[in-house]
């Protein structure tokens, strides 16, 4: 079987450093991939398309948001979990990371809440 | 100067009471300590005027910007620690994540990333509460002079100033620290309106 992959995509350092520490605790033989913007991780996507987990985080610097990269990355990776996370948690959001079928957590990111979309 | 009535001051004050409530409980969830907050002092004031608060004037201060957009008005929310403590409220974010010795590395982006939670927590709940849409900009961290962050952000204009300072304390340890809001008069005075109305 082939090792899983994660891309965890968030302009903090320290919420992709959490997000790390979490899903390793859980799965320590997984790939951790990051990027600290949305167009960072479509370079990245490029040598990478096999990603079993997606965290994306909603407000990052350039014309994308997370929402923007997730409406894109359904299109590709139809079956893949992508989660949003957010510390933005007006309903808009919500509402629109519901219409595009993808999870979302509300910041601060725990192992409570990310444990449980790994699965 | 300017001025609200004493219903549209109240209005105001409750509206980031409770916002504050929802805050409280995030930042003790992130640094696993008790946050005991304030009643939001609620006071309208001129830049000027601003910098010659006396518990902060002269201090050194880390603060994280957040600007926001919106059928509220244009404004920008602080989170503000004194720099004695950031290091020390850092520590107790990333006990877990990082070693003790590396902490200080991440002081920057963990104390930006707390202050992104705890204002887009209040902006979100400001925004329910009062039917606006408000959008907000990356947050932006500054450590400096109290003075300086003031004269950078609003050297020449002397328009009045919403100014919520809300003094917040971790249990048991000398650690202060303040939130505050700036916002032009029309903006402040439509928001207490807004929330009258809706009181009504």
């Amino acid at each position: 079987m082939s090792q899983k992959k994660a891309l965890i995509v968030d302009d903090s350092t320290v919420t992709r450093l959490m997000i790390r520490k979490i899903i390793l605790e859980k799965n320590p033989d997984w790939d951790i991939l990051e990027a600290s913007s949305a167009d960072d991780a479509k370079t990245l996507l490029k040598g990478h398309q096999d990603i079993d987990f997606f965290t994306l985080d909603q407000n990052m610097p350039g014309n994308l948001s997370g929402l923007d990269l997730a409406e894109d990355l359904k299109k590709n990776y139809k079956n893949t979990k992508v989660v949003l996370i957010t510390a933005n948690i007006q309903d808009a959001i919500k509402n629109r990371a519901k219409t595009i079928g993808i999870d979302f957590v509300e910041k601060p990111v725990t192992p409570e809440k990310i444990i449980p979309l790994l699965d | 100067m300017n001025f609200l009535t004493e219903i549209e001051r109240d209005s105001l004050c409750e509206l980031f009471n409770i916002s504050l409530g929802g805050a409280a409980k995030l930042m003790s969830e992130m640094i696993s300590d008790e946050i005991l907050l304030t009643v939001p002092s609620l006071k309208l004031i001129t830049t000027e005027e601003a910098k010659n608060i006396e518990y902060l004037a002269n201090q050194d201060v880390c603060t994280i910007e957040q600007k926001f957009v919106g059928g509220i008005g244009d404004g920008s929310a602080f989170l503000l620690f004194h720099k004695s403590a950031s290091l020390e409220i850092v520590k107790m974010m990333m006990k877990d994540y990082v070693a003790l010795n590396e902490v200080s590395q991440f002081e920057k982006d963990a104390l930006s990333e707390i202050g992104n939670i705890i204002l887009n927590a209040i902006l979100s709940n400001l925004a329910k509460m009062s039917d606006y849409k408000i959008e907000t900009h990356i947050p932006e961290f500054f450590a400096g002079k109290y003075e300086e962050l003031l004269l950078r952000r609003n050297p020449k204009t002397d328009n009045s100033i919403l100014l919520v300072f809300i003094d917040y304390k971790l249990s048991g340890k000398d650690i202060k620290g303040y939130i505050f809001f700036i916002l032009n008069f029309d903006s402040i005075k439509n928001l207490s309106r807004v929330l009258i109305e809706k009181l009504k």
